[in-house]
């Protein structure tokens, strides 16, 4: 097992590199010249210009001026953001938290939901219960996540007015302990519900399939014939078999369900990488951007490898070879 | 006292086009303690005729009627609770090896343990542990199998602690489908002599599904012959073997190779299995038979009892060896 | 009991021809409408889509069956006005990625070797980049005409197809017709071009409905964060557009919207139909 997952760990370190030589690339192509775009002002004054052609290296030939570039992500620069006068990398450290808060609570649900439901699909297949869903689920693949986010807002926070429409917390009352954790709870609901009812479909539909496959194999018939009960079937032994690719999933949906989750923080006026992403893309603040999306490459490929590392555990075929 | 008694048996797969007969009108009986071999080409109906007895095969496709008298309980119609009583603790089966014949994410342990708690609820990880050794041991597996995981196992093993599951509970029948097939040929013959010395040990009455005559005649009392869901010919194995009566056994036992006697070259029956999804009238084999005549084409011959114990579903059963 | 297997299969039937009628077809109904609206645009509705009509967000009514924005602008006009933007994108996107697709897939499959090592992992590398992210730096780089857009979308969703060619490609060039073709003497990219593109683009094809889907989805996000086209009536563009009025004019960022949702539906819809097609045949065909 050891061998695979090194084997893996090589590979997202090369798309890490990937990722940093287009970052690279895409500036010296773009129209304009690379000082601006990197200060992210169109007239940088001579001091700046000085300072960022040092730090570059960018009167040096071009694969030295990448060497530096690679040089200084690995160390943890991901540049500097001159309209914020703060490093991309505090930046994005303010605005992490609400966005793991969204993130991984929407990803855990969706997976939970889209994964049971997917699995109670295959059980009764071609059952009401199953058309249905999956039908729905292809509707649900239709919809832009901005544009439900914005229904939901207005039909439950404008209309109804039953919950909070934008923020993570009632500013003007200022709730502290248990009441604010209960106020954070509260703004959660919608943002959460629209990450969560978009990508759970997904899952639904890898589950049910894999769950489909897994009701073909024969342990399934033995167990049948013991007399074990077809809830039991399922739970233990089907579950168990079904989910592995559910994990590889995971991986792959990571990369995709990111950008949904800053769509949906914008609508919420959320006070997440969402927010900073819009307002970078108002400004050009081009190295804010260029931040962002290396810190996400650094970030699905360490998620991959720890995904596979699960992968390799759940499934001792090769965990024990 | 026969522990299975078949009788006009009906099985039919129904799909949206077309039905298939699959079971036709079959007659058997298993008596305590016996062994009986069902022998059969490719789509018999062999094992679908095992998958009713176990209750097993899907309820919304299938439609079956007749009576499998188990133990004085008729099975054909019997809800899935009552089922759920029988199931393991009187009726067990060995499957055969695949590649995912057990599930390949549970270990050993916990997959016996599991069947266990089916009929004992309340049992001890300590009670289960000591009962699968116990069974482990009486299928001559190392007791470091019970840690294990299927893939570490070889293919005898699996199938050797497929048989232990099936004797957990002492049940009354167990049925074999195919369970040596997938095995080479030298495990092959090792499962058959444990199957053999365990039916002695532990007083099981077994039935064998197989399209392998040797493994009928290797281990098998009785045997019953079928071709296109009809029992063709039933008795014991050591008279058919040696004076086969129904032409289809006769060429069933002339396409296998001998190791004594006179060089002969190997045949096959010419033809081919007939539609099931077409019912006819007369001999299913008549088209195959080299002495079919008009009789056997137009009427259907009945299982008939031409010696005691020995039947035979054909109007010119013929004595003497191969032809 | 045959009575009862009859009646649920009749049961089910008549379900199926509630819930999932054919959804080839109604995907195909849809398409046609779709297309319709987009190339009579200018017959169909009922207001110039820039032109400022007095009435600032007007409620749905009469004179606006879909109500106004706050520029005055007809709703109804701008959303049918948006097909055309939408089909564009949606096409012309869908096209490059598939074309990228198939060259890089059949190319990897056909050839072997180191060069199938190299691509596959250029296909693996690429699947896990943040592709979001990366069309919105090059827009914020490059601007955001529609051009740019296409080929943006374009060049970085091609990973399905690759993939899926590639496994075509590879079952196709052991056939015998592959291997009668090189026999007889043609080249090696005639054979692709000629046999075995032809022969293998059927899972591109349900492919390239999704990413048709995927591309106005692509196009909607981009335009509501402001990165697209200005002077293109885009649907995302309407819903942003919509978004500061959410209480006052609810009307423009829903229906907006629910063209999207509409359309990129239509697509999945035409995807599964053909996937329903098309796998029967395949397996006629011996595959």
């Amino acid at each position: 097992m050891g061998r695979y997952l090194g084997k893996r760990f090589i590979v997202c370190m090369l798309a890490v590199v990937v990722s940093v030589f287009i970052n690279f690339a895409l500036v010296r192509l773009a129209p304009g010249d690379p000082i601006s775009i990197m200060a992210g002002i169109d007239n940088p004054n001579p001091e700046m210009i000085q300072v960022l052609t040092e730090k570059y290296g960018l009167d040096k030939p071009i694969l030295v001026q990448f060497g530096v570039y690679l040089k200084n992500v690995m160390k943890g620069d991901f540049g500097f953001s001159y309209r914020n006068n703060l490093p991309v990398t505090q930046l994005v450290g303010q605005r992490i938290v609400p966005t793991l808060l969204l993130s991984l609570t929407s990803l855990i649900l969706a997976v939970l939901l889209g994964g049971s439901m997917g699995l109670r699909a295959a059980r009764k297949k071609d059952s009401i219960f199953d058309k249905f869903f999956s039908n729905l689920s292809y509707m649900l693949d239709a919809m832009p996540s901005f544009w439900f986010a914005l229904m939901l807002m207005l039909l439950f926070a404008t209309a109804l007015g039953w919950l909070p429409t934008a923020g993570m917390v009632d500013v003007r009352a200022g709730y502290t302990g248990l009441r604010q954790v209960l106020d954070v709870i509260v703004h959660m609901i919608l943002p959460v519900s629209c990450i969560t009812i978009l990508t759970a479909p997904s899952y639904y539909r890898i589950m049910r399939s894999s769950a489909l496959q897994v009701m073909n194999e024969d342990f399934v018939t033995l167990y049948r014939a013991t007399g074990m009960s077809e809830k039991e079937i399922f739970r233990k032994y089907i579950l168990k078999n079904a989910i592995l690719p559910v994990v590889t999933m995971l991986g792959m949906g990571l990369a995709y369900s990111l950008a949904g989750v800053a769509l949906v923080e914008i609508v919420f006026a959320w006070p997440g990488m969402g927010r900073l992403l819009l307002d970078s893309i108002n400004k050009r603040d081009y190295a804010v951007l260029s931040g962002i999306y290396l810190m996400l490459s650094m970030t699905i490929a360490i998620m991959t490898v720890l995904l596979d590392a699960v992968y390799a555990w759940l499934d001792p075929r090769i965990r024990l070879t | 006292m026969a522990v299975l008694k078949i009788q006009n048996l009906n099985v039919r797969y129904v799909m949206k086009e077309r039905q298939v007969l699959a079971c036709d009108d079959v007659n058997l009986e298993i008596e305590e303690q016996d062994s009986i071999g069902i022998v059969g080409e490719s789509g018999s109906g062999k094992s679908t005729l095992a998958m009713s007895i176990l209750g097993l095969l899907p309820k919304s496709t299938t439609q079956t009627d007749g009576e499998i008298s188990f133990q004085g309980l008729n099975l054909v119609g019997l809800s899935e609770a009552e089922y759920a009583k029988i199931r393991w603790k009187e009726l067990s089966a060995v499957f055969q090896k695949s590649m995912n014949s057990m599930s390949p994410v549970h270990k050993i342990s916990r997959q016996i343990s599991d069947i266990y708690r089916i009929h004992v609820p309340k049992a001890t990880d300590s009670e289960c542990r000591e009962m699968a050794l116990a069974l482990l041991s009486k299928v001559n597996l190392p007791p470091r199998v019970y840690d294990l995981y299927p893939h570490q196992l070889s293919g005898g093993m699996i199938q050797r602690v497929s048989i232990a599951l099936c004797l957990m509970f002492n049940p009354a029948l167990i049925i074999l489908d195919e369970a040596t097939t997938a095995l080479d040929v030298v495990t092959e013959s090792q499962i058959l002599r444990e199957i053999v010395r365990l039916q002695e040990t532990e007083k099981v009455t077994r039935m064998m599904i197989t399209h392998n005559m040797a493994v009928v005649s290797s281990s098998c009392r009785k045997v019953a012959v079928m071709y296109a869901g009809r029992i063709m010919e039933s008795g014991r194995t050591a008279d058919i073997l040696k004076r086969p009566k129904h032409p289809y056994t006769k060429g069933l036992m002339s396409s296998f190779p001998s190791f004594t006697g006179d060089r002969q070259s190997l045949r096959g029956i010419p033809g081919s299995l007939p539609d099931l999804s077409v019912s006819m009238p007369g001999c299913v084999f008549a088209p195959r038979c080299p002495h079919a005549c008009e009789k056997c084409r137009s009427q259907r011959p009945e299982l008939l009892e031409t010696d005691p114990g020995w039947k035979v579903a054909c109007f010119f059963p013929e004595e003497g060896g191969v032809s | 009991m045959i009575l009862r297997a009859i009646k649920r299969q009749r049961a089910q039937s008549a379900i199926t021809r509630i819930f999932g009628i054919s959804p080839l077809r109604m995907g195909l109904i849809f398409f046609i409408l779709i297309l319709f609206t987009s190339i009579c645009a200018p017959l169909l509705a009922p207001y110039d889509p820039k032109a400022l009509t007095g009435d600032i967000l007007a409620s749905p009514g009469s004179t606006h069956l879909l109500g106004t924005d706050s520029y005055g602008r007809d709703l109804l006009s701008r959303v049918i006005f948006g097909t055309r933007t939408s089909l564009i994108i949606g096409f012309l996107a869908a096209g490059i990625s598939g074309v990228v697709g198939i060259v890089i897939g059949a190319v990897s499959g056909f050839f072997g070797g180191k060069v199938d090592q190299i691509l596959t992992f250029v296909i693996n590398i690429f699947d896990m980049t943040p592709v979001f992210f990366l069309i919105l730096i090059v827009i914020a780089l490059f601007g955001g005409s529609i051009i740019n857009v296409v080929i943006v979308i374009g060049l970085t969703t091609w990973t399905a197809n690759a993939r899926l060619m590639r496994a075509e490609t590879v079952s196709l060039k052991d056939r015998v017709f592959v291997h009668a073709a090189e026999t007889v003497g043609e080249g090696k990219w005639r054979i692709l071009l000629h046999h075995v593109i032809p022969n293998g683009i059927y899972p591109l094809i349900v492919n390239t409905t999704a990413n048709i889907s995927a591309a106005i989805l692509l196009e909607a996000s981009l335009s509501f964060i402001g990165l697209g086209d200005a002077n293109i009536i885009s649907w995302g563009k309407i819903v942003f557009d919509g978004r500061s009025q959410l209480s006052s004019g609810w009307w423009v960022s829903t229906f907006g919207g629910i063209a999207i949702v509409i359309t990129a539906w239509t697509f999945f819809l035409i995807g599964d139909g053909l996937n329903r097609f098309l796998t029967p045949k395949l397996q006629q065909m011996g595959k």
